[in-house]
């Protein structure tokens, strides 16, 4: 496969824009590069001119298997009708309409010029979702989610963390060179963190951070291509529990997506296990948690139960807490 | 021969300033189309299409945190540790108090009917004309109000006042 190539009908497009694009793609994009496109992708909106696409292109078929060329045909539908299922790296998805205009769709009045209307929807497409043009490209496997008013992101599991602006992780300090430390956050590049971005220090106050120390910090810079940056305040100079901590304690490492889990507002899992006994707990975004609580054996419990807590369901949940804390009793 | 002395000198020097007050109109002219030819050759330009799309109407957003509303990664249960207790409270406050203000607001819509507008309006005009009133008709409107009964009032003004006032 060398090149692949998504044509597009629009929502709104006839009959005629669908048969040329159908010649479009026996003609070879129409710029005779007959050669390059191997395999064409075809993403429709509609499902009028799906099928007929469909049955034109079926009874193409045997020009285009003389040609060599692999034709796929994709369905492309509106983000809103993929809420809730899985969306595959590679999928187009195109960006909800007004709904003004979605009742006009409905009621099968469909012009075959369209104007595009200079009032659209405002997307925002978090992780997961990249802009292409007018639509948005899954860029991870996952399950598409969806926030009022228009916001969609990919609900996805990962282990490798990238760096992202303003999350919260839990960091090792590997060095320290003059005006910066390098803290390994499990990014692809160790995080710079600056003797200034304490609460309290000063050129001449330097905070006392040792090398192999934990630090809870927040990114400010994680760009693509450069190094990303940690404070340990925010913006007002505070330092609202980031620094260095955790003598003592035990820090371990699970999946991001059980972070994520776990940092849910009224999230059952921590809910639970704080009625239990008392314990302190710091999550980082980047997968990394430490725990620590009044025995060694205490601290154990509490990282085991986090770490059996990923695959199970609600009810299994339940279950082993009211085991387990029959057993505590 | 003083004309000669003039045709010779080079068009550097009579583009010079302090040299174009003595010539005349012809030359200025001449010169002047010079410059602007040099200056329109040696103007740069991009050869692109225009732009189609102006604006984009799709936001990127790369952070987990704020789609799902992710909570504060520091947590303490039972009192095992009282300041990260304390800003549990603080942090969670902060969202709940957003929350709250988003719901009185949805309410707030909703509740005002036109009436309460219109009673609202009328207890309003009557609390600024008591602010412009002078204090003397504010309190005598305000016994002409009570009508009697205030005599035990009256003479405690009349102290509260001072005594350089003339009554």
């Amino acid at each position: 496969m060398r090149q692949r190539e998504v044509y597009r009908a629009g929502a709104g497009s006839g009959c005629t824009s669908v048969l040329l694009l159908l010649s479009k793609v026996l003609r070879g994009d129409g710029r005779g590069q007959q050669a390059e496109a191997d395999v064409l992708v075809v993403a429709i909106s509609s499902p009028l001119a799906f099928s007929l696409v469909f049955v034109s292109t079926t009874l193409a078929f045997p020009v285009l298997a003389w040609q060599q060329r692999v034709l796929v045909l994709q369905m492309a539908l509106r983000a809103e009708q993929r809420v809730g299922q899985p969306v595959l790296p590679g999928d187009v998805l195109l960006t909800p309409l007004k709904d003004r205009e979605q009742e006009d769709e409905q009621d099968g009045a469909r012009l075959a010029l369209r104007v595009p209307s200079p009032t659209r929807l405002r997307v925002t497409c978090g992780p997961g979702l990249r802009r292409q043009g007018g639509s948005l490209l899954v860029t991870r496997s996952g399950i598409l989610r969806h926030r009022a008013p228009s916001l969609y992101w990919v609900d996805s599991q990962q282990k490798r963390y990238v760096p992202v602006k303003g999350d919260h992780v839990i960091g090792i300090v590997t060095a320290k060179s003059g005006d910066v430390f390098k803290v390994d956050v499990g990014g692809s590049e160790q995080a710079s963190l600056s003797y200034l971005a304490f609460e309290g220090a000063t050129k001449r106050n330097r905070p006392n951070v040792q090398v192999g120390d934990l630090v809870y910090g927040q990114f400010v810079v994680a760009n693509k291509d450069m190094e990303p940056e940690l404070v340990c305040i925010d913006s007002c100079g505070r330092a609202v529990g980031m620094g260095v901590f955790g003598h003592e304690g035990l820090l371990f490492k699970v999946s991001l997506g059980l972070v994520r889990k776990l940092l849910v507002p009224q999230g059952e899992i921590i809910q639970e296990l704080g009625k239990i006994y008392p314990f302190e707990i710091v999550i980082g975004m980047n997968g990394r948690i430490w725990v620590k609580a009044k025995t060694t054996q205490r601290t154990l419990i509490v990282a085991n139960i986090l770490e059996a807590c990923e695959h199970m369901t609600a009810e299994q949940r339940k279950q082993a807490f009211a085991k387990f804390s029959d057993n505590m009793m | 021969m003083a004309t000669d002395v003039k045709s010779k000198l080079s068009k550097n020097l009579l583009r010079m300033k302090f040299m174009q007050r003595g010539l005349d109109a012809e030359t200025k002219k001449q010169l002047a189309e010079e410059e602007k030819k040099i200056i329109s050759d040696e103007h740069w330009y991009l050869d692109l299409p225009e732009l189609k799309e102006k604006e984009s109407f799709i936001i990127e957003e790369r952070s987990f945190v704020l789609c799902e509303d992710l909570v504060y990664g520091r947590m303490s249960f039972k009192g095992f540790n009282a300041e990260v207790e304390k800003l549990m409270i603080t942090m969670n406050a902060k969202n709940k108090a957003e929350e709250e203000e988003e719901e009185e607001e949805e309410k707030m819509e909703a509740d005002i009917s036109d009436e309460e507008m219109a009673r609202r309006y009328e207890t309003l005009v009557g609390s600024i004309r008591k602010k412009y009133t002078k204090k003397r008709d504010q309190s005598a409107l305000a016994n002409n109000e009570e009508s009697g009964n205030d005599q035990d009032t009256k003479p405690k003004e009349k102290r509260s006042r001072g005594w350089w006032h003339i009554n």
